[in-house]
């Protein structure tokens, strides 16, 4: 899948089964107890951080994910 | 969640939120097509349905939310190596409660002289249904993901 395809196949503009349910891939997300993949985030001033950055500052950190819709 | 944030920040416990991809576009609200859109959204998210956690944006390509399992509005807890020690596919505030209660009654333990060795569990949780309340939430993406999910979910 090209990187615009992958763009507009996450950002699906209709809630309909094609679009959503290929996403929905929790039992292939990573396995607790082993170190979880790193990505880049931004916070809402722009600035850059990261996910592991982020759950470095204290010992548990809870992560809700999700938007506005 | 925004509670339970609160209730656990003095005992070492962070929490986010991470702004994904618009589960439920609508008129009001149509899909992403910018990281402009996104960081207003985000705003929009914190301002309107009053978020009081940190929210951090994902890439406009969901990297993260799609590694993790891309659900809508799943859950997860790390510990401070990056250890994912507990992962819901939906959010529940009581779930998260009842995880984060036992994981600091662990480390309590600890500090006392246990010696704990991890295991995996799996166990179902129930949350509410709040059919309502959830559709007054898609109202407000617009009528276009009002009728989407009627059509989908009845």
């Amino acid at each position: 899948m090209s990187d615009a395809d992958l763009l507009n196949a996450y950002n699906y503009d209709s809630f309909i089964p094609e679009n959503f349910m290929p996403w929905m891939r929790f039992d292939e997300s990573p396995p607790l107890g082993e170190r979880a993949p790193d990505f880049p985030l931004w916070r809402l001033d722009g600035g850059e951080t990261s996910l592991a950055q982020t759950l470095r500052e204290h010992a548990y950190t809870v992560v809700e994910f999700g938007s506005f819709t | 969640m925004n509670e339970i944030a609160d209730r656990y920040r003095d005992q070492d416990v962070g929490a986010i939120f991470l702004y994904t991809h618009e589960a439920h576009p609508g008129e009001f609200y149509p899909h992403l097509t910018s990281m402009a859109q996104k960081f207003s959204n985000a705003r929009d998210l914190r301002d309107k349905l009053g978020v009081t956690r940190p929210i951090l944006v994902d890439a406009l390509d969901g990297a993260c939310h799609r590694a993790y399992g891309s659900m809508p509005n799943m859950t997860w807890i790390f510990n401070k190596s990056g250890v994912p020690v507990y992962k819901s596919d939906w959010t529940d505030a009581a779930s998260v409660e009842n995880a984060l209660q036992y994981f600091l009654g662990m480390k309590q333990r600890r500090r006392g002289g246990a010696r704990l060795a991890p295991f995996h569990v799996e166990r179902l949780d129930y949350r509410r249904q709040d059919r309502e309340g959830f559709y007054a939430g898609l109202e407000r993406n617009g009528p276009k993901a009002v009728s989407e999910f009627r059509a989908a979910f009845g």
